[in-house]
């Protein structure tokens, strides 16, 4: 009796989420019916002709189908690696330092931009990589030639991911500093007494004491894959990166709400929902057979 | 569907640049007046009992309100409230670019409300679902003199464009023609400084922009000024022309970028794809090139920053431009901005016109008083022309977006030539000052001001000079080019967008040097290729049709 009123309050405060859940991402899902159809705004869902699987085919036939999903793909595959990579090296160094007042000051002030929307953050971007910005003054002070950063093809999409890495990396690293406090000190003790140098136990305790919060971490980021960071592209770039940093949202977002074909939109946006189901659906398996991690 | 409500909570946080208001005032000599004519029994200027009319509304982040009004409540909407018995109730508001994707969420849905003011896409989209109430007999018996009178200005052809299948589907408002034209506004203070002649030909206003950002014009010591300013949509020209657009660049070549006109041999094209336009994008990489034009106009958000601020040496930019000026004046009173309309090498000037209108008032279907339509026209055409006594009272500095139901223009085809005679008659003393009608005399008021103290109050002078030196300019002989289809066709919907990134990608990367010039030939073949031919026969079929 006792144990199962214990549960029927967690099943309680359970309730707000689910209903969300359904208001906000079940109910809408009937709306991808729109990806079936020939969709006339005035016409509606019940009334817009039925016209199968046209709009998926029409999108593999354009000609910016290929682009899209490259960038989309590289930018993504790139922001992951560095996302795993620099919060990780960050926190460890962070850990190393004793001096605990300096330590506090440095992750807040690494994590701050975490809180600033892209809106705001893209136009202190643009401004420090315009030619009369704080870099181009640098190189030019320096006796370079200044650089349009915001107009190379060739230099977008690493903008795109060292500003995301910029904005996030102090937040990210606030994870594997739990996962390092949560590593039992006795190991360390243990390691020292047979003589074991920082940089060994480096390598023999610390890293394999964060392998599965990086496993977890990479697992749920693969799932997004496909998301390649809307709000950031589309307040940094321009018609002259289209070619690199054109990706599926932001084409979703010209196609289908400027030039208000919701039809070809929403076919867009339901196969990049797809894949990003089937791909975290197959890294939680390999993560499950290769590292034995499992959720639930 | 859960993307794309993240998408539009992205959308709105979007900055937008601020839609211009061309609000001119009218020369009406008769005033179209209050009287109805007695015969008929209804009054066009106010309901017999108040009602409630709910609609949408776009305002752009830079209008601004006196201290204490709002949206809901402020002079204009008390004004057509007390004239009309119309209570306006806003059902929600947004700025231009957002408004227009929530607006077309709305009308998916079906969400309508009773009035609202559309452009021409949505217009006929409207229409064809059957979303909206015919005002034809709406028309008949409550169109104003005024109004009829105004809508005769353009040969009816404004009533042309509300009809949809023989039946008026909304009431469309009148573009002054002179919004065309875009001219190059230069600096004559900077001029004068470095001792140039004012620009003849597109290779002078090249020559003039070049010496404005080598030569030092502002005395800074510092390489730190801009040739000709432009911004992220300056190569996409469709319709009036914009300040910060090339417009006038182009049609100095007799290009037409972005329109549908008759070739030389009548048929119906494409202007992007013409040799006209590649000769003129080769100008404009030139003059890029040479640094003639800002360098990074492809990233400017904001066309006006550079010129307020003074940096820009030049822009293109309509008629009314002068505001500008003003603004820039503020910060710098040397600065002195003067137009001129720059003409191809034949020594013609070209200008594509606008369409006579491009936004409509509509009524959702089944609404209970259609006529409201109407009556808030009638009643808000004769405070725009100011032919109302009480309309005086109204603070016009006041942006016109909050009028209940949005900013359009309601004025006779040709507004600014024939108030910019009627200015030169009465400051020369043609004509009587007691004689001019209430706008009239408001200008004449502020012209007679300015002249005896030169520039002391801009506001004055920003209210009239646009009547003087540009309204002269457009009276010269033009080439006026006509656009002729400016809706969409069932290609149209699925490939422009598809269409419209590639030749943007073309003209940026040309103009900026990261494509050769030839480039354009693959274009031209590639958006042909691409469903352009396909559209092109589209579009021939929609106007032969139309024509029978």
């Amino acid at each position: 009796m006792n144990i199962k009123s214990f549960y029927k309050h967690y099943h309680l405060m359970l309730l707000p989420g689910i209903v969300l859940l359904i208001i906000f991402h079940l109910v809408p899902m009937f709306g991808v019916a729109i990806a079936f159809q020939d969709f006339k705004i005035g016409l509606g869902i019940w009334n817009s002709p039925w016209i199968g699987f046209e709009n998926f085919t029409y999108m593999f036939q354009l000609r910016d189908s290929k682009v899209i999903f490259f960038n989309t793909v590289f930018i993504a595959v790139c922001k992951i690696i560095a996302h795993l990579i620099i919060p990780l090296t960050f926190a460890i160094l962070l850990n190393e330092i004793r001096f605990s007042i300096f330590k506090r000051w440095v992750q807040t002030v690494v994590y701050l931009p975490h809180f600033i929307s892209w809106v705001i953050l893209a136009g202190v971007v643009i401004d420090m990589l315009s030619l009369d910005g704080i870099i181009n003054n640098t190189l030019k002070a320096l006796g370079f030639e200044p650089i349009m950063f915001m107009a190379k093809n060739s230099l977008f999409p690493g903008i795109v991911v060292s500003t995301d890495i910029w904005k996030e990396f102090g937040f990210a690293a606030i994870i594997y500093l739990a996962a390092l406090a949560g590593i039992n000190p006795s190991l360390y003790e243990a390691a020292e007494m047979d003589g074991a140098t920082r940089l060994k136990q480096l390598y023999y305790i610390t890293l394999p004491s964060l392998v599965p919060t990086v496993v977890l971490l990479a697992t749920l980021s693969i799932g997004n894959i496909l998301n390649a960071g809307f709000d950031q592209i589309f307040n940094l770039y321009n018609p002259l990166v289209y070619e690199s940093g054109d990706i599926i949202d932001t084409y979703v977002y010209r196609v289908g709400l400027v030039q208000a074909q919701y039809g070809l939109a929403t076919a867009v946006g339901l196969l990049k929902s797809a894949i990003g189901f089937l791909l975290i659906f197959i890294s939680y398996r390999v993560a499950y057979t290769y590292a034995n991690y499992r959720i639930f | 569907m859960k993307k794309k409500k993240a998408l539009i909570s992205m959308i709105t946080l979007v900055v937008l640049l601020t839609a211009c208001s061309s609000n001119n005032g009218g020369a009406s000599k008769d005033g179209g007046g209050q009287a109805a004519d007695p015969n008929v029994k209804v009054d066009p200027f106010k309901m017999p009992n108040p009602i409630e009319v709910t609609t949408f509304k776009s305002l752009s982040p830079g209008a601004k309100l006196p201290a204490g009004d709002t949206v809901e409540s402020n002079q204009y909407m008390k004004y057509i409230s007390e004239k009309t018995n119309i209570n306006f109730k806003i059902l929600w508001y947004a700025a231009s670019q957002d408004y227009e994707q929530k607006m077309k969420l709305a009308i998916a849905s079906n969400d309508l409300p009773d009035v609202m003011l559309v452009n021409e896409q949505i217009f006929l989209a409207l229409a064809e679902a059957g979303q909206i109430e015919d005002l034809s007999k709406v028309y008949d018996k409550y169109a104003s003199p005024l109004a009829k009178e105004l809508y005769a200005s353009t040969n009816n052809k404004a009533i042309e464009k509300a009809t949809y299948k023989g039946k008026l589907m909304g009431i469309p408002n009148i573009s002054v023609q002179a919004d065309a034209s875009s001219m190059a506004w230069v600096r004559k203070d900077w001029m004068d400084k470095l001792g140039l002649q004012p620009p003849k030909s597109m290779d002078d206003v090249a020559a003039i922009a070049k010496a404005f950002v080598e030569k030092d014009p502002d005395g800074s010591g510092k390489a730190d000024t801009i040739g000709i300013a432009g911004y992220e949509k300056a190569l996409t020209v469709s319709g009036k022309a914009q300040r910060g657009d090339f417009k006038g660049i182009f049609q100095a070549f007799g290009a037409y970028p972005s329109n549908w006109i008759k070739d030389s041999s009548g048929k119906v094209v494409y202007a992007s794809i013409l040799p006209e336009t590649k000769q003129a994008l080769s100008k404009l990489r030139d003059m890029y090139a040479a640094g003639a034009i800002d360098k990074e106009f492809a990233l400017r958000k904001d066309p006006n920053e550079n010129i307020v601020s003074g940096k820009a040496g030049m822009f293109f930019g309509p008629w009314w431009s002068g505001g500008l000026a003003a603004d820039a004046m503020k910060l710098n009173p040397k600065v002195d901005f003067v137009p001129y309309l720059i003409p191809d090498a034949k020594g013609t000037v070209n200008t594509m016109m606008v369409p006579v209108s491009n936004q409509f008032i509509v009524v959702k279907k089944g609404m209970k008083n259609p006529e409201a339509a109407m009556i808030y026209a009638n009643t808000f055409i004769n405070a725009q022309r100011k032919v109302d006594p009480d309309a005086l009272k109204l603070d016009f500095t006041v942006s016109a977006e909050y009028w209940p139901i949005g900013n359009s223009t309601y004025d006779y085809a040709d507004a600014v030539e024939r108030k910019s005679d009627t200015l030169k008659k009465a400051m020369s003393g043609q004509i009587k000052p007691e004689e001019l009608n209430p706008e009239m005399k408001e200008m004449f008021a502020k012209a007679t001001r300015d002249k005896a103290n030169p520039k002391a109050d801009l506001k004055d002078w920003s209210g009239y000079f646009g009547y003087t030196v540009p309204a002269d300019l457009l009276k010269q002989n033009m080439n006026k080019v006509y656009s002729e289809f400016t809706a969409n066709t069932k290609t149209m919907e699925r490939k422009w967008a598809n269409l419209q990134k590639l030749e943007t990608e073309t003209f940026f990367g040309i103009v900026m040097g990261e494509k050769p010039l030839d480039s354009f030939d693959k274009f031209v073949t590639d958006w042909k290729a691409q469903g352009g031919d396909e559209i092109t026969k589209e579009v021939t079929d929609e106007i032969s049709k139309s024509k029978k």
